[in-house]
């Protein structure tokens, strides 16, 4: 049997006009997740009371220590080194497990990711910490509003 | 037009699939003890502390006296107290009190930040955000967070 070829049919200019709208909801669409583009990992997804501090700041994070403060411990690259409930009680303002795991490190710029209960009472003794390591710049992590 | 349909519904799932649904910022922070920080510019306001007690904002600002035997350090204390709003800090009456010491001395970059033990990061991270800039420009490019002191954390509950 034989099978003719037809060219595709045209389309018309009705077809057109009624695809203009999709178009133009499509690119509005296009603009706005490449304007809120990110590739930043979720910050301990696996802790699901851990949130960060929302700000209006959309300068972002370089590359550095992560040291990750939460409310049943404080990790330095995702490895737990002290405990926060501990710390919030003592007295003493330096964390020792914290000095101890920034000492071998030779990247002295960190980012702190704390939660945003976290109390300046544990945040502060971290910052104390991390300036008597040594570190030079540190970078506080907070969650920016022009995300999704 | 069929072409850029295509472009589109193929971006459109990419993006969809490999966006993240938070953006992180970096707050960069100055981190000093008492009597460590650097010399700032030598202009109208030497020194601008903010104190947070709870939700109530302190400020103050050492400013020149404008006596013309004046020298540095030779400063009055300006003070302002905030109390807090129904929606907890002050904020915006923290940047005007932050704008009117900016305009006595548009030299000073810096403000210290002195929270009290049981302010939460979210707080600090707010005033953060207000003390950099407000609606009509920038204000304090540097703010410094007080690093907590052994006496602090020892007199703490």
């Amino acid at each position: 049997m034989r099978r003719r070829l037809r060219s595709p049919p045209k389309a018309t200019q009705a077809g057109a006009a009624a695809l203009t709208p999709l178009v133009d909801a499509m690119t509005i669409l296009l603009v706005f997740l490449l304007k809120s583009y990110s590739v930043d990992p979720p910050v301990r997804p696996d802790d699901t009371n851990f949130q960060l501090a929302s700000t209006a700041s959309e300068q972002p994070v370089g590359p550095a220590t992560d040291i990750d403060v939460t409310s049943d411990g404080i990790y330095v690259d995702g490895l737990r080194t002290a405990s926060s409930e501990y710390y919030s009680q003592k007295d003493e303002a330096l964390i020792r497990e914290l000095y101890d795991a920034m000492q071998g490190r030779t990247v002295k710029t960190v980012n702190v990711r704390a939660d945003g209960k976290t109390p300046y009472r544990l945040l502060g003794k971290v910052m104390f910490t991390l300036q008597q390591a040594g570190v030079e710049g540190v970078s506080l992590v907070a969650q920016s509003r022009s995300g999704l | 037009m069929l072409a850029v349909i295509a472009l589109l519904f193929l971006l459109l799932p990419f993006l969809l699939l490999t966006t993240s649904i938070q953006r992180l910022a970096g707050l960069e922070l100055g981190l000093a003890k008492t009597g460590d920080l650097g010399p700032t510019a030598a202009g109208a306001v030497e020194s601008i502390d903010v104190y947070i007690n709870g939700d109530v904002l302190t400020v103050r600002a050492a400013v020149r006296k404008t006596d013309v035997t004046a020298n540095e350090g030779d400063t009055r204390v300006l003070e302002t107290k905030l109390p807090p709003t129904a929606d907890g800090l002050d904020l915006a009456g923290f940047q005007l009190t932050l704008r009117r010491f900016k305009s006595l001395d548009q030299e000073q970059e810096r403000a210290v930040l002195h929270p009290n033990p049981d302010t939460e990061t979210s707080r600090i991270v707010a005033l953060l955000d207000a003390a950099r800039s407000d609606a009509s420009g920038p204000l304090f490019g540097e703010v410094v967070l007080q690093a907590i002191q052994p006496q602090v954390a020892a007199t703490a509950p």
